[in-house]
């Protein structure tokens, strides 16, 4: 992944209202940046390309007596011939550059930085956290005959615009860190300069693998003959048996006179002699 | 460091007194991503132990973390319980992230119990990208 410049324009100043300056995008352009150095602030809303807004860095403008700047971009523009308009209602003197950069995927804005002093060599550090970035610098002097003789980047278009300066240069570097923006100019003087960083959007995918908890059932420590079987009691419910006793009733005399007996049945051969002459019978009953 | 299950939800688990088992499948889940620098501890218990090490918020990643959609399951071919989740995206996200944490969210950290811990196995970063977690066939953690 990596950045690489794409084309540029640098029209000249102009305080017509809306600045319009044609632009043709490249298919392999993913970030269009227009830098728009004025002598004065300039007013009359967003600038457009083919009739869509671009997006203002956070940093709005920034000013010295003589210039003042603001950076614009348009992620993804779209392929085509168009024009870069920039409302100037306050005529006053716009001096646009306007730049592609081309970049692997889906280009980000990360971070802005600016400064201004009075002094040689306009410079401000851009600050970068984020690997792959390309960083644009866009400054502006007071001085009548600015000509820089330098840039730490790459320069866009550095030089003179009327009785003050514009320069846009751009850096591509592979890592974060801190990079200066800046530009070798002997002669002290009033300078402003605003940063642009931008960065390629980066996915990842992570793919854990499964934890495992293990569950373990520990063995007891068993004791042996510690374990008592002790015998079934048996309890038995019986029916005890009964003793029964039956009472005759007794035999009396009466009963051998009855007429129940017979002579018939006396003498009956049934009878034996001895039988009827036993001793256990008295002479009476045999009678 | 490999990935691990923390011993206070092991411990959790089993049930004590003044402390409920988590429910994976109803309670609120969460996942959280933290820096290289979190050290771990076996005593770390709630989230409050991991939050210093969380990675700021970014994109759609919201301090905290995400909330997990969970699922349980038996799974008698292998003879284990399995624990899983929706993989877990965060877009337009700028994050150097080397582990996540899951834990049981109460929405306070000090007693958000954590349940386990997922290594990296080195920082991943994205840039105004989309970070995504894609949890393994096997689910987040088996219980076997």
């Amino acid at each position: 992944m990596s950045w690489t410049f794409g084309t540029s324009s640098a029209p000249a100043q102009s305080t017509a209202n809306p600045f319009v300056q044609s632009f043709t995008t490249n298919s392999a352009d993913t970030l269009l940046v227009v830098g728009i150095p004025n002598n004065i602030a300039r007013t009359g809303g967003s600038p457009t390309f083919n009739g869509t807004a671009l997006t203002q860095v956070p940093a709005g403008s920034v000013a010295t007596a003589e210039t003042s700047l603001e950076i614009w971009y348009m992620i993804n523009p779209p392929t085509t011939t168009a024009n870069v308009s920039i409302p100037n209602s306050g005529a006053s003197q716009c001096a646009p550059v306007i730049a592609t950069a081309r970049s692997t995927s889906t280009p980000v804005y990360t971070n802005t930085s600016n400064a201004t002093a009075t002094s040689t060599n306009p410079t401000v550090d851009s600050t970068v956290t984020t690997p792959n970035n390309i960083i644009f610098a866009l400054a502006g002097d007071d001085e009548n005959t600015w000509s820089p003789s330098g840039v730490t980047g790459t320069d866009i278009s550095s030089g003179d615009v009327a009785n003050w300066g514009r320069g846009l240069q751009y850096r591509i570097e592979a890592t974060s860190g801190t990079y200066a923006m800046g530009w070798t100019d002997s002669s002290s003087s009033r300078w402003a300069v605003v940063t642009a960083a931008f960065t390629e959007a980066v996915s990842v995918t992570v793919s854990p693998a499964v934890i495992d908890i293990v569950s373990s059932v520990q063995d007891p420590t068993v004791q042996a003959g510690a374990i008592v079987s002790p015998a079934v009691i048996t309890v038995l419910a019986g029916v005890q048996a009964p003793t029964v006793t039956t009472v005759l009733p007794p035999w009396t005399n009466p009963s051998k006179n009855s007429s129940s007996w017979g002579n018939t049945a006396k003498n009956s051969a049934t009878w034996t002699n001895a039988s009827k002459n036993s001793s256990t019978w008295t002479n009476e009953d045999k009678s | 460091m490999a990935s691990l299950a923390y011993n206070a939800f092991k411990y959790s688990q089993l049930g004590d007194t003044g402390i409920t088992p988590i429910n994976l499948k109803t309670d609120t889940i969460k996942l959280a991503l933290l820096t290289s620098s979190y050290t771990y501890a076996n005593t770390h218990d709630f989230f409050d132990d991991v939050s210093a090490n969380e990675v700021g918020a970014s994109g759609s990643y919201a301090t905290g973390g995400a909330t997990l959609s969970v699922t349980t399951s038996q799974d008698n071919t292998d003879n284990e319980g399995v624990f899983d989740a929706t993989d877990v995206s965060f877009t337009t996200a700028t994050i150097t992230a080397r582990y996540a944490v899951i834990y049981k969210s109460t929405g306070v950290n000090s007693t958000s119990r954590l349940i386990c811990l997922i290594d990296f196995g080195s920082n991943q970063s994205s840039t105004a990208g989309t970070f995504t977690i894609t949890f393994a066939a096997e689910g987040i953690l088996n219980l076997t």
